[in-house]
């Protein structure tokens, strides 16, 4: 028998041997290589992310992808659910069982969630590599628990959880802005439940996950100098209309449109009815969602079952430049705030192009300067404030004060831009994300 | 680095095995395997390579030096051992203690923990004391010395190895077929219970934990029982079968310990060589239960102080060790009524003051430990759809948790080797042998592509080692 054993020895030696040497001459070229330093070596992080990028170039056959999806099955197992019962829940911290699926975590980088890079914005008039999008996580930057993805019928949406010290400390933040802000510029804050507050059994937007009661919260920590905005009344009136994707984790632009009447109530603006504006739609939208569940079999409904994205295109001249630092210097021109070429399939980078450190839409409307902080649910909300103000400057929190970032003080700039209105919108995901408190804080220190 | 990656499978081991098998000669074979786990060591902690050269080194070298001379001086490199792991590992606990934290809270010292240094300061340890009670001479060279201290199959989750069990095949062995056959079967079988079990029992742990039910408090627990069990021994099942390919023989780490009858029995099966370490270095030492009833309970409360303190510095660790040094002392009072209970019975006493041993031991914040139980034992609500969906999803996980560290695996392997095997000479070729190695190899394999699809793609997950 010896003969036998050392025949099959020999033989699972080989098969490592011949997986490793198959693998390095067929790596996937797409993943990212860790960068070289000394300290990166010194520190273990180097071979750390040599590791981490091997595992994401490993060549995946076929074969192998359906056996992952097949465990995740199984370990995500929902053949004793009914059709309307929740399939499937699986936590929002980016490295949970998906093996081979995009693991970005949709509330960080909305346009990193198409790899591919047409995710630029269309229509572009100047070179765009000093604005491309960053497409990841900042290293070093930790990797949050922020709640669950469910997966009901065929809707799948975010599940928040509330953490009451980090609503403080986003409170703390909002207030701190407004104070930094002075009392000539009004600070607004506007929060915005997600979908999972209207189309989930009760246990999933009640007590700890209830949306409304963090956004009550929230806004009752918050500084006198914060006008707080009701939008959950208005989107709650109007849950049997298509105002949240069922495969993405954002609104849709009607869904943005609701909470900006609410807005307009509380900043004295007459709202401007939806029939003025152009409407056109984009069939086929598969959205962050169904990417972040794509490992799980059970997830192909979401595929099966599209979205299609609606928009409305604003009726007043524009000019948006997008810009990558706060000096606004060396930008590019957008085309349209409200368009995305077809063969894009992350549709909901059609508002804005997506997300960009500062995004400038000047008008031929007579009236203030605004400025909108914001995560990408401000995207599809910021075309419908062009009615009502000469220049609306989009800023992005996480693209600012970081390591190798550009520097922000946003006090400074809303003097220099001669602001009236700041609008601070993100919905309840960030009210637990101490990354994206972090970045907030960080435009007044 | 950790066993359960890609490149570890796929680059790092095939490549040390190639090499270490084409070279001929048992002490460049050694030397190949000292390179292959300086080089496992670096690709974790690159900076802390000094510090463990160094430490092998003086240990070595005072080894060397002290029993030529006096034996009675075997304490500087016991206490020496000593404040490396208190400087490193228990230094800020201890500063904590008396208030002394930088201004954030966290430790002074802000030293990351070196990965491995509770078990090789304890090998080291036990290298002096053995050689000093005269089992064996130190070490011949440093370069054997450094092998036994740096081998990377155990290097990171032990077993604590004894030098008495590898100083002769670290001098002289032989990889038989056999053994490489069942090292590679061996751990294959530690990869799966770390990467098809534990992971993912880890996964459902840590959703559990979140939900704020009392069923959900309770599930996690279960869940976290089953993680630490499949984490643990899988990769104390890695470090064995490696061990066996490169010809050596740890001892054992684990048997079974979730179907004890006692507490006492549990700690008899669990982390085997941690318990023998205690008994024979600390327990005895101090007097065992040679000097009385009272003696006994003193030397009983530190072995355990330091049995909870060895798994990390912190609070709850120092509680869940005095929680068994309760459960034991009060079981040997209770032992002749136990006795009369069934299996059944006593196995589920059992566990569930293990499980409560382990919420203890998975909350390093004392407040969150004092709500979770607070939550099992009926504060708040018992019962949310949420869990309900958690346990639905994972049933097939719970059932593969119970199976799989029951005794039928091992049932099945003895009968399924029994049939096959019993009374058939090993030196003689049988058909029946053959399916049983060719049932073995296929099994392997299948375990080892599951894993390879469940690891493709996800980033590295953290290894409980990064507390010990």
């Amino acid at each position: 028998m010896k003969k036998t054993y050392a025949i099959l020895s020999a033989l699972f030696l080989l098969v490592l041997l011949t997986v490793g040497i198959y693998s390095i001459f067929n790596l996937n070229a797409d993943a990212a290589k860790p960068d070289f330093t000394f300290g990166s070596l010194f520190d273990g992080t180097y071979a750390g992310g040599q590791r981490a990028w091997y595992a994401a170039a490993f060549p995946q056959s076929e074969t192998l992808k359906s056996m992952n999806k097949t465990l995740n099955g199984f370990y995500k197992f929902s053949a004793l659910s009914g059709e309307n019962d929740v399939q499937l829940m699986v936590e929002m911290n980016g490295q949970a069982a998906q093996g081979g699926a995009s693991l970005q975590r949709p509330d960080d980088t909305s346009v990193s969630q198409s790899p591919d890079p047409s995710a630029e914005p269309t229509e572009t008039t100047a070179p765009q590599e000093s604005v491309e999008p960053s497409g990841g996580m900042q290293p070093g930057t930790v990797v949050e628990n922020l709640g669950v993805a469910v997966l009901i019928g065929n809707r799948a949406v975010e599940v928040a959880y509330a953490q009451y010290d980090s609503i403080n400390e986003y409170s703390n933040a909002v207030t701190s802005i407004a104070t930094a802000l002075g009392n000539k510029v009004n600070t607004y804050s506007i929060l915005v439940p997600n979908a999972a507050e209207f189309y989930t059994p009760e246990d999933y937007h009640t007590g700890d996950s209830s949306q409304s009661g963090m956004i009550s919260y929230a806004y009752s920590k918050m500084g006198q100098n914060v006008k707080t905005v009701d939008a959950y009344s208005k989107l709650a009136s109007h849950i049997n209309e298509y105002i949240y994707f069922r495969t993405d984790h954002h609104w849709t632009q009607l869904g943005a449109y609701y909470a900006y009447t609410a807005f307009c109530e509380k900043a004295g603006f007459k709202a401007e009815p939806l029939s003025a504006f152009e409407t056109g739609q984009y069939d086929t939208f598969v959205g962050s969602l169904a990417h972040y569940l794509e490992a799980y079999p059970q997830s192909a409904i979401l595929r099966e079952n599209p979205d299609t994205l609606q928009y409305y295109r604003p009726h007043v001249d524009l000019e948006t430049t997008v810009y990558s630092d706060a000096t606004l210097t060396n930008g590019y021109l957008l085309g349209t705030i409200c368009h995305i070429g077809e063969e894009e399939s992350n549709k909901y980078l059609c508002f804005l192009g997506g997300d960009h450190p500062i995004t400038v839409i000047k008008t031929d409307v007579d009236g203030p300067v605004c400025m909108l902080i914001k995560e990408s649910y401000g995207n599809a909300f910021a075309p419908w404030l062009t009615s009502h103000y000469s220049k609306i400057i989009v800023v992005d929190p996480r693209e600012f004060n970081g390591n190798g970032e550009p520097t922000l003080d946003i006090a400074q700039f809303a003097k220099e831009q001669n602001v009236r209105d700041c609008i601070i919108l993100n919905y309840p995901m960030m009210l637990g994300s101490d990354n994206y408190i972090g970045q907030l804080n960080r435009l007044t220190k | 680095m950790e066993f359960s990656n890609l490149y570890f499978l796929y680059i790092f081991l095939p490549l040390t095995l190639a090499v270490y098998f084409l070279i001929p000669g048992i002490k460049r074979k050694n030397i190949v395997l000292i390179a292959a786990s300086l080089l496992f060591y670096t690709m974790g902690q690159p900076y802390y390579l000094p510090l463990l050269l160094l430490t092998a080194f003086v240990n070595y070298w005072l080894g060397d030096r002290i029993y030529s001379k006096d034996r009675r001086t075997v304490i500087l490199p016991v206490v020496l051992n000593l404040l490396v792991l208190a400087l490193f590992k228990y230094l800020n606990f201890f500063l904590g203690i008396f208030g002394i934290t930088a201004a954030d809270g966290s430790g002074v010292l802000g030293l990351p923990l070196p990965i491995g240094i509770s078990f090789y300061t304890f090998q080291m340890i036990a290298y002096h004391v053995d050689a000093y009670k005269g089992k064996y001479d130190p070490a011949p060279s440093f370069l054997d010395f450094l092998l036994y201290i740096s081998m990377f199959p155990k290097m990171l989750m032990g077993p604590i190895v004894r030098y008495q069990d590898v100083r002769k095949q670290i001098e002289d062995r032989r990889s038989s077929p056999r053994a490489i056959f069942e090292g590679g079967v061996r751990f294959c079988v530690g990869l799966a219970k770390k990467v098809l079990i534990a992971d993912y029992a880890y996964l459902a742990f840590s959703e559990l934990e979140k939900q704020s039910f009392g069923a959900a408090a309770w599930l996690s627990a279960l869940m976290f029982t089953f993680y630490i069990y499949f984490e643990f021994s899988g990769c104390t099942d890695m470090a064995i079968g490696l061990g066996r390919i490169f010809g050596f023989r740890y001892a054992e780490n684990f048997d079974l310990p979730y179907t004890s009858k006692s507490i006492t029995e549990f700690w008899r099966r669990w982390h085997m060589t941690l318990g023998s370490f205690f008994r024979d270095y600390v327990y005895i030492p101090l007097g065992g239960n040679r000097k009385g009833k009272a003696r006994q309970i003193l030397n009983l409360f530190i072995v355990w102080a330091l049995t909870g303190l060895w798994h990390g510095a912190n609070w709850n660790y120092l509680i869940w060790g005095l929680y068994f040094f309760i459960l034991l002392v009060a079981e040997k009072q209770l032992m002749p009524q136990l006795e009369k209970l069934p299996y059944a019975a006593r196995l589920l006493i059992t566990m569930f003051f293990v499980l409560i041993g382990w919420v203890i031991f998975s909350h390093e914040s004392l407040p969150a430990l004092g709500n979770s139980l607070a939550m099992m034992f009926g504060k708040g609500s018992f019962w949310g759809a949420q869990v309900g969906v958690i346990l639905r999803n994972s049933l097939p996980l719970i059932a593969i948790c119970f199976i799989g560290s029951s005794v039928l695996p091992r049932w099945f392997s003895l009968i399924w080797g029994g049939v096959l095997v019993r009374g058939r000479k090993f030196s003689q070729f049988s058909v029946t042998q053959l399916i049983y190695a060719v049932s073995l190899f296929l099994f392997a394999l299948l375990l080892l592509y599951l894993c390879t699809a469940s690891l493709v793609g996800a980033a590295s997950k953290p290894s409980l080692y990064a507390n010990f």
